[in-house]
C-alpha cells in the first residue's frame, strides 16, 4: 500500500478542505480519468483497492497512472480512553482530494472498457466522482 | 490555420465579484497584450468563443478580434492562454496576444498519431503518448491545425521522436528537442504484472481463506451436530 517512506513529523494537524483543485485538475499522462466530485480524505486502503479493481477489470492491458498520493498521517486514540493523554497513534494514511482533483488516469484501453473499470474503481471510493476523457478544446484528441 | 472572427468589448469592471457577475451574464472576462501597447481588459460572449473551441483541434487559436469602445478595428490575436473551472471546465478567463501577419511566433501544435501501431495490433504492446504538443517557430499564416504523425509501422519498442517529425515536415522549425518521444510501442507488461498479481491473489487468497475456513469449520460442526 502507498505511504511516505520517511516523514519529518510523525502526527499532523486535520486542516480544512476548502475550495476546489488548483492542481491534478486536468489529464496530463493518459486518455481517460476519474475525476473528484467531492473533497474527501482518501485512505491508502481504498487507492489500492481501485487500483486492484481497475487493473483486474482492463485484464492487465493499458497503463495506469495514480495521481493522488496518501501523505498524511492520521491518528486514532485507543477504544475505551479516557480523553486527554495526548495525541493518538498514527493509524493509517489519507490523500487530502478536493473537487476536481483527477485521481487515476488510464490509456491503451477501449472506451468503454476504460469507463466500467473507473466505476468500479468509484464504488470503492467514499465520494462522488466523474468519468472524464482528455479533450483538445472540445474535440476528442488522438 | 484559419483566422477567425470575434467580437468583444471594452471591459470596466475589475475584481472578484463584479467577474462573477460578468459570467453569470453569459460573457468571458479577458485581457489583451502584447506589442509594447496597454493591455485592455475585454469581455467576450461565452457562447461565440465557446463554439470557436469546439470546432478548434487546439486552444492556441488565431483571433481577429473586434473590440467595441476602441479604436483599432480587426485586431489579430493568438488565444495564449484559456482558463478552466477545475470541476465544471467553463472557460473562466482568457489571454490574448497580439501578434502581427508576418511576425514570427512560437506556438504550440497537437500530434494527431494516426493508424494502429503493428506492435500493438499483433504483439500486443501498449502505444505510450510522449508530448502530444509540439512548439514551432513559424508566422501566424502558416501555423497548423494540428501535425498528424502515421504510427501504423512501430513495432514493440519503436518510438517516434521529434527528429522523425523534422524529417516529416521539413518546413516547419521545431523549438523542441529532437531526442523527444512523441509516441512509443512499449511491451506489454502482462507476464511482469501477471506475477505481482498473482503474488498478490495468492497473499489475498490466504487471508481470505483463513476467515471462511473458520466459518466452514464452525458450518460443518454444526451440520454433524
Amino acid at each position: 500500500m502507498l505511504m511516505p517512506k520517511r516523514t519529518k513529523h510523525r502526527k499532523q494537524q486535520r486542516g480544512r478542505m476548502r475550495g476546489m483543485a488548483q492542481r491534478g485538475s486536468k489529464i496530463s499522462f493518459g486518455e481517460y480519468g476519474l475525476q473528484a466530485e467531492a473533497p474527501a480524505w482518501i485512505t491508502n486502503r481504498q487507492i489500492e483497492a481501485a487500483r486492484v479493481a481497475i487493473m483486474r477489470h482492463i485484464n492487465r492491458q493499458g497503463k495506469l497512472w495514480i495521481r493522488v498520493f496518501p501523505d498524511k498521517p492520521v491518528t486514532v486514540k485507543p477504544a475505551e480512553t479516557r480523553m486527554g493523554k495526548g495525541k493518538g497513534a498514527p493509524e493509517y494514511w489519507v490523500a487530502v482530494v478536493k473537487p476536481g482533483r483527477i485521481m487515476f488516469e488510464l490509456e491503451g484501453v477501449e472506451q468503454d472498457l476504460a469507463k466500467r473499470a473507473m466505476e468500479l474503481a468509484s464504488a470503492k471510493l467514499p465520494i462522488k466522482t466523474k468519468f472524464v476523457r482528455r479533450v483538445v478544446s472540445g474535440k476528442v484528441a488522438g | 490555420m484559419k483566422e477567425i472572427r470575434l467580437n468583444a468589448r471594452v471591459r470596466t469592471e475589475s475584481g472578484k465579484q463584479n467577474l462573477h457577475k460578468i459570467r453569470k451574464q453569459g460573457e468571458i472576462p479577458g485581457v489583451l497584450y502584447g506589442h509594447k501597447a496597454e493591455p485592455v481588459h475585454l469581455a467576450i460572449v461565452e457562447h461565440d468563443f465557446w463554439t470557436i473551441l469546439h470546432h478548434a483541434t487546439s486552444e492556441h487559436l488565431i483571433l481577429s478580434i473586434d473590440i467595441e469602445g476602441l479604436d483599432e478595428d480587426n485586431i489579430l490575436t493568438l488565444v495564449k492562454d484559456v482558463q478552466h473551472h477545475p470541476v465544471s471546465g467553463n472557460v473562466l478567463h482568457v489571454d490574448f496576444q497580439r501578434i502581427a501577419k508576418d511576425e514570427t511566433i512560437k506556438v504550440g501544435v497537437h500530434v494527431l498519431l494516426t493508424g494502429i501501431p503493428k506492435g500493438v495490433k499483433d504483439f500486443g504492446g501498449i502505444l505510450d503518448h510522449g508530448i502530444r504538443e509540439v512548439m514551432i517557430s513559424t508566422t501566424p499564416v502558416m501555423i497548423p491545425e494540428a501535425l498528424e504523425m502515421d504510427v501504423s509501422a512501430l513495432l514493440v519498442g519503436d518510438s517516434v521522436r521529434v527528429s522523425d517529425m523534422v524529417t516529416q515536415y521539413p518546413d516547419i522549425e521545431f523549438l523542441d528537442d529532437d531526442s523527444i518521444q512523441v509516441a512509443h510501442v512499449s511491451i506489454p507488461k502482462k507476464l511482469e504484472v501477471a506475477e505481482d498479481l498473482e503474488a498478490e491473489e495468492a497473499a489475498e487468497g490466504e487471508e481470505g481463506d483463513a476467515a471462511p475456513a473458520e466459518g466452514e469449520e464452525a458450518a460443518a460442526e454444526g451440520e454433524e451436530s
